[in-house]
């Protein structure tokens, strides 16, 4: 057992839902008002059930191995050799994934916010304290999301109740025109981001006290983050138009940028950066934690922290090199959905299965 | 304890000297941009900007008699090379981010203003918050050079008077970037901007003498709405015309309605709150516009002996009379909109796609030519509800 830490359900419970939202708060709308138009918000609805659906395959997976983790189970069901390659499979999406999300933050920030400034440091700054957060280990970290959840939750409230005077319900209309097909072709497609990435909670799940609680709170989170994922593509098409959410950049910035009340109540959008800065910092800090425990677990080592840092080095080399520019990398978000849809479904699967058919759990 | 001391020391020593300004700008490396003019010349963009003076806005200082705002102008292949040739004239470097107002030509509309969009949105320093004006009949730089008295800053001027008069009046129209990106590329509404006039030379009007006078000899008025087929200008609405598309489009809250007394002289009416709606309907493969408007009004004015307003009746007299004027100028503008420009500016194509998507889709085509022809019912409701101070007039005691 390389984790010792404990965490409540409760901390769960948040830390899925700032992990749904980091990641997709801001590039969401774009890829579902693509092919849906101004139906993509009931596109989202439907994704996140499909989400519900996914957790609770993960959920029959954990529960069956309250106290191990993906890859210690994939050892024990498929063997130790198959369940090593499967692990190093994982440890390779996990470890790419957290590449890409930093790169989006460090091309987010030069974008929008320091268009001179080399993404290098961008990088260091935010793998540094990357690294810090798994050093002080699960426990430390999931008791500061719990402090920054208030203030976050907060936030997003005054920046929803700010976009309220702009909305146009017209630009809901037609409703359906071109039928359900395109609405869930769009559901299907982007339920990759953030849905399937959710398999990376199996390996958090262990750290949960109380099992059972732990299933209810897994839901729970997936739930909060997708309502408000639905929520900003929603506001997003009710304020922007359907044009403007597929063709702005970073389209719940471009939200922020347009709160303008009375004449002083405007130029918020910092609030928006930083409520995505601090859950997307959440989300590649738990990739990195799950990307290292994996390695920890292939190499069986007694204890994860002597990777950090040279699995931190690694990650800052890979994510200056994962995309080449920006229209690669929204090239990448529309494959993203395939590549994720083995890790995120049909191992889950598989390993389900033969641990039924072969009979194995925990005890 | 001594460790403690030192991550302290060190933690406020990094606090400010990493404060992460990798390419920082002070403010007295700025130059603030308020508003930006477009204009072409010989295939080649020219750009005009006006930039704050920082030093004679500051109240407090007093300023030392230069001018508030200066003037750049430059041309480029395109509309960035243009405005970045403008740091070899400024001593600092551009900064949109105030951007107020976008002045454009009357000569570049024609030729089409699509190009434009693109640095316009695209460049992260722009923020989507300024109106965007057309030049009537003048270069979008002469606008630009003009000097204001009621505030320093011209463009700040400009801006207020164009917000004033879409609220009290109704012939202006507020359009932000966003708003004019959409008219543009959407199939069922056509674009619309607010024209801006000179009066008086350009010369006069930049010199700061001009606004030393008590009526300045070239000021600055704002004239109907110039309506667009895609992204080219192709005309100017008249006045009455103008209020008629704001009626059409919601943009209406308060203005005042000229009518006519039953029998010698002229009523004006003040409608104090408007609300309309735009709809369409479709019934046997044909479609029919509908337009609602809704509005409660003072009588403000009057200039006739005949008026009675202690008599209930006249008020619903004023009540028709102002119903008429508020069709009539509606009447007209969908006149000028379909038959003289041949252009969809009130939107009823994307009512239309909005009510009726499947149909929208079938006809979406000839849509100009199905507008053309189209009947559209004008359903106007108006109340009267106060008369100001006084009942009668007191035109009506005088006795001739």
């Amino acid at each position: 057992m390389l984790e010792n830490g404990k965490i409540s359900p409760h901390q769960y419970t948040i830390m899925i839902a700032f992990f749904i939202v980091g990641g997709s708060i801001l590039y969401t709308p774009s890829g579902l008002v693509h092919s849906a138009k101004q139906d993509a918000w009931m596109a989202n609805i439907i994704v996140v059930g499909l989400g519900l659906i996914l957790v609770s395959l993960f959920n029959l997976l954990g529960s069956r191995f309250p106290t191990m983790n993906l890859t210690e189970y994939s050892e024990r069901i498929l063997g130790k050799w198959l369940g090593k390659l499967l692990s190093f499979l994982y440890f390779i999406y996990f470890f790419l994934s957290l590449a890409v999300f930093i790169r989006q933050i460090g091309d987010f920030v030069i974008i929008q916010i320091l268009p001179d400034t080399p993404i290098l440091p961008l990088h260091i700054l935010l793998i540094g304290i990357m690294i810090m957060g798994v050093l002080y280990g699960i426990e430390t970290f999931s008791r500061a999301i719990e402090i920054f959840f208030p203030i976050i939750f907060l936030l997003l409230l005054i920046f929803i109740i700010s976009i309220f005077p702009m909305i146009e319900f017209q630009q809901l209309q037609p409703i359906l025109a071109n039928g359900t097909k395109p609405i869930i072709s769009a559901a299907v497609k982007s339920v990759g981001t953030p849905y399937l990435q959710l398999v990376l909670f199996l390996m958090v799940f262990p750290a949960v006290n109380q099992t059972t609680k732990a299933k209810k709170s897994f839901l729970l989170g997936t739930f909060i983050g997708g309502t408000v994922l639905t929520v900003v593509t929603l506001l997003s098409i009710l304020c922007l138009g359907t044009y403007f959410s597929e063709n702005m950049e970073f389209v719940a910035y471009a939200l922020a940028l347009k709160i303008n009340i009375g004449g002083f109540w405007q130029r918020i959008e910092a609030v928006m950066a930083f409520i995505w800065f601090i859950s997307i910092y959440i989300k590649i800090t738990l990739y990195f934690y799950g990307s290292i425990i994996c390695m920890g677990q292939i190499l069986e080592l007694k204890e994860y922290k002597c990777l950090t840092f040279p699995l931190g080095l690694i990650t800052l080399v890979l994510s200056l090199i994962i995309n080449k520019n920006i229209v690669e990398s929204d090239k990448q978000a529309e494959w993203w959905t395939s590549f994720s849809l083995p890790f995120g479904l049909f191992f889950p699967l598989l390993l389900l299965i033969v641990s039924k058919i072969r009979k194995k759990d925990s005890y | 304890m001594n460790r403690k001391f030192l991550l302290i020391i060190i933690s406020i020593c990094s606090l400010s000297l990493l404060t992460s300004c990798w390419n920082r700008k002070e403010l007295n490396e700025l130059a603030i941009v308020v508003g930006m003019g477009i204009d072409i010349e010989d295939g080649k963009f020219v750009v005009t900007v006006q930039v704050v003076n920082p030093g004679e806005i500051a109240e407090s200082q007093g300023g030392s008699g230069k001018s508030p705002v200066v003037v750049y102008q430059e041309k480029g292949n395109t509309l960035f090379e243009a405005i970045r040739r403008i740091t070899t004239v400024s001593p600092r470097k551009l900064y949109f981010s105030h951007l107020r107002l976008l002045v454009l030509g009357e000569e570049f509309a024609k030729k089409g203003i699509a190009k434009t969009l693109d640095l316009l949105s695209r460049d992260p320093e722009m923020r989507a918050d300024f109106y965007i004006v057309v030049a009537k009949n003048k270069k979008a730089g002469d606008i630009l050079k003009i000097v204001t008295t009621m505030e320093r800053i011209p463009v700040q001027q400009v801006f207020e008077s164009l917000q004033s008069s879409e609220k009290a009046w109704a012939t202006t129209i507020q359009i932000t970037m966003d708003q004019l990106i959409y008219d543009i590329i959407s199939e069922g509404i056509s674009a619309k901007l607010t024209g801006i006039k000179l009066i008086g030379d350009v010369q006069d009007g930049g010199k700061l003498e001009n606004t030393q006078q008590t009526k300045p000899t070239a000021f600055l008025k704002y004239d109907s709405i110039g309506v667009f087929r895609k992204d080219k200008f192709i005309g100017w609405l008249s006045e009455s015309e103008s209020k008629g598309l704001n009626y059409a489009l919601g943009n209406v809250t308060s203005t005042v309605v000229t009518i006519p007394c039953p029998q010698k002289g002229k009523t004006a009416i003040e409608l104090i709150h408007t609300t309309s709606e735009l709809n369409t309907e479709v019934s046997d493969h044909k479609p029919k516009g509908i337009i609602k408007v809704t509005t409660v009004g003072n009588v403000g004015n009057v200039q006739c002996k005949t008026l009675d307003l202690t008599k209930p009746e006249t008020i619903s007299i004023l009540e028709r009379e102002t119903k008429k004027n508020i069709e009539h100028s509606i009447n007209k503008s969908l006149y000028a909109a379909r038959k003289k420009y041949k252009i969809d500016p009130f939107g009823f194509g994307e009512a239309l796609h909005r009510s009726n998507s499947d149909y929208w889709h079938l006809i979406k085509k000839d849509w100009l030519q199905i507008l053309e022809n189209m009947p559209v019912e004008i359903d106007v409701k108006v109340k009267i509800h106060n008369i100001g101070k006084i009942k009668n007039s007191p035109l009506n005691e005088i006795k001739n």
